[in-house]
C-alpha cells in the first residue's frame, strides 16, 4: 500500500525527492499531513487519559516522599508535540498535535477539564520553539531532547501557575526540575526512539522521517 | 441547526445539534460567543487569589447552566452534589501544602502533633479551590451545550480557520472510539503474550511504552488511507468550499458575550480590596 500510493499524491511535491539524493524541503502542509498529525493528535489524547488514571494511582506515594516529585509523571502528557514534530517536520507540526492531544483526552474526560487545552497549547508551544530554533532541519535526537525539555518547562510554568500557587520554593524548585527532566526523557528521548519504531514498522513510508531509517536497510 | 426538523427526524447523522426551546438558550448560541464570553474571565480568575471573586463567577455560571442548559441527571447530580465536595476537598488539601510562613496564624483549625493546620492556609487553599472549580464549571458552560462539529464549523465559518485544517482534525475526531477500541486489542494482545507483566510504577510505565508504538503505527497506517481517500475526492484542492452547515453569529450572539462581560466587571468592581 505504501508503495503504491507516491504516484497518486496530488500536491505539487512529496517532502524528499527519493532516490535522486537531492533534498527538497517544502514548508507547505500536504492533505496526509494534516491528516497525520491530526490522528496522532488523537491517537494521543487517548494516551494521555489513559496516563492520567495511571498518574492517579503511581503519584500518591511519590508525593509523600518528595513533595512535587510528581512532576517526574509529567513527560507522559508531553510526547504528543515532539512525535508530531518528528515525523511531519513541518512549522505548527509540534503544536497542532500537542493542542489535538490536549483537546481530545479533555474532550474523553479528564479530571483537569479544559485547563489540559490551555497546558497542551503552551507545552506545543513549548517543543515548536525549539524545532524553530534548528530551523525545521535538524531531527537528531539531542534536538528532540531540548524540545521534550522546552515543553516540560513550559508546563512547568504553567502548573506551578495555575494548579500550585502559594507552595514553597523548595516545592517549585523540584517541580519544575522533575517536569523538565521527566520532559526530555519521557517526551524527548523515549520519543525519538518512538519515531524510529514507527518508521522501522513501514508506517512513515511516505514521510521523511520513515525513509531515512528504512533507507539504512 | 439549519434544518431542527431534520435532526428531530434522525435522517442525518452529522447534523448533531440538539435544540431544547427558548429558555434552553445555551444551546441555540454561536460556540464561538460562547468561548469568547469565557475565555477572557477565564484568564483572569486565573491571576485572581481572592475568594469573592471566583465564588461569584462560579455561582453566576452554576445559575446560567441550570437555566440555560438541558442537562441530563448525572451532569445535575455532578453540579449540584460532586460540586460543592471538590470545592471542599481541594480546599483542604491545596491548604496542607500552602507555606506555612506565609498565612495568618491566630486560628488553629486542627493540630496532629507538631503540624497545625491554619485557618489562613485552608482560606488559601478555598480560593484555589474555587478558582478551579470556576474554570471547570465555566468550562462545562461550554461543553455541555456545544458539540464537537458545531465547534469546528464556526472556527472555520468566522474565524477563518483554514477548512483543509479544521475539518481534517474533525474527521480524525471521529476515530475516537476506534483508538480506543484498538488500545483495548493492544492491551490484550499484550497481557496473553505476558509481555512487561508485574507490579508497580515501573513495570507501569514499561508496559504503557509497549502501548505506544503499535497504537501510532496502527493510527498513521489508518490515517494514510483516509488521507488517500480525501485526496482522491479532492479535497483541499480548492482554496473555499461550501458549507453543509450554516453555524451563523447573530445578534443575541453578541448579547450573551457583552452581558456575560458586564455581569463578570460587577463582580470585579465590587470585589473587597486585599
Amino acid at each position: 500500500m505504501v508503495h503504491t500510493t507516491k504516484t497518486t499524491e496530488t500536491e505539487s511535491t512529496p517532502d524528499v525527492a527519493v532516490a535522486t539524493g537531492k533534498p527538497k524541503r517544502s514548508f507547505r502542509w500536504r492533505v496526509v499531513d494534516i491528516v497525520i498529525a491530526a490522528v496522532i493528535g488523537v491517537a494521543a489524547g487517548v494516551l494521555f487519559w489513559a496516563w492520567g488514571i495511571a498518574y492517579e494511582g503511581f503519584s500518591g506515594p511519590l508525593k509523600a516522599a518528595l513533595p512535587g516529585l510528581q512532576g517526574i509523571f509529567g513527560g507522559g502528557w508531553l510526547f504528543a508535540g515532539v512525535i508530531g514534530g518528528l515525523i511531519i517536520r513541518k512549522p505548527g507540526a509540534a503544536l497542532f498535535t500537542e493542542v489535538i492531544a490536549a483537546a481530545v483526552s479533555a474532550a474523553i474526560g479528564t479530571s483537569w477539564g479544559v485547563t489540559t487545552i490551555i497546558s497542551g497549547l503552551l507545552q506545543g508551544l513549548g517543543a515548536e520553539l525549539v524545532f524553530a530554533l534548528f530551523l525545521y532541519a535538524n531531527w537528531r535526537i539531542y534536538v528532540a531532547i531540548l524540545a521534550g525539555m522546552a515543553a516540560g518547562m513550559a508546563a512547568g510554568v504553567n502548573d506551578l501557575i495555575v494548579w500550585y500557587p502559594g507552595v514553597t520554593w523548595a516545592f517549585r524548585i523540584t517541580y519544575f526540575v522533575s517536569v523538565a527532566v521527566s520532559g526530555a526523557v519521557i517526551a524527548g528521548a523515549l520519543s525519538w526512539f518512538a519515531v524510529r519504531g514507527i518508521a522501522r514498522t513501514g508506517a512513515l513510508g511516505r514521510f521523511a522521517a520513515g525513509r531515512e531509517v528504512t533507507a539504512d536497510v | 441547526m439549519t434544518q431542527p426538523t431534520q435532526a428531530a427526524a434522525g435522517l442525518d447523522p452529522y447534523n448533531d445539534t440538539a435544540d431544547y426551546g427558548p429558555w434552553r438558550f445555551l444551546h441555540r448560541l454561536n460556540p464561538l460567543s460562547k468561548a469568547a464570553a469565557l475565555l477572557p474571565v477565564m484568564v483572569l480568575v486565573i491571576f485572581t487569589r481572592d475568594i469573592y471573586t471566583p465564588l461569584l463567577i462560579l455561582l453566576l455560571t452554576v445559575a446560567l447552566i441550570l437555566v440555560g442548559a438541558h442537562l441530563s441527571r448525572r451532569a445535575l447530580v455532578t453540579l449540584l452534589v460532586g460540586l460543592p465536595v471538590f470545592v471542599v476537598v481541594i480546599a483542604t488539601s491545596f491548604g496542607l501544602w500552602t507555606a506555612p510562613g506565609d498565612v495568618d496564624h491566630s486560628v488553629i483549625l486542627f493540630q496532629i502533633g507538631e503540624y497545625r493546620f491554619y485557618l489562613g492556609a485552608f482560606l488559601i487553599g478555598l480560593a484555589t479551590s474555587l478558582r478551579l472549580s470556576s474554570l471547570l464549571v465555566m468550562a462545562l458552560l461550554g461543553g455541555l451545550t456545544t458539540t464537537g462539529p458545531d465547534m469546528v464549523r464556526s472556527m472555520v465559518q468566522q474565524l477563518k480557520v483554514p477548512y483543509r485544517i479544521g475539518y481534517t482534525a474533525l474527521a480524525a475526531y471521529r476515530f475516537v472510539p476506534r483508538f480506543g477500541f484498538e488500545l483495548e486489542t493492544i492491551r490484550q494482545a499484550h497481557r496473553v503474550r505476558g509481555v512487561a507483566g508485574g507490579r508497580g510504577p515501573i513495570a507501569a510505565f514499561k508496559r504503557y511504552y509497549g502501548y505506544v508504538i503499535p497504537l501510532l503505527a496502527g493510527a498513521i497506517r489508518h490515517a494514510e488511507r483516509v488521507a488517500l481517500a480525501m485526496d482522491s475526492r479532492a479535497f483541499g484542492a480548492h482554496p473555499t468550499r461550501t458549507e453543509r452547515f450554516l453555524v451563523p453569529f447573530r445578534v443575541r450572539d453578541w448579547v450573551f458575550v457583552l452581558a456575560f462581560w458586564a455581569a463578570v466587571a460587577v463582580i470585579v468592581v465590587t470585589s473587597p480590596p486585599g
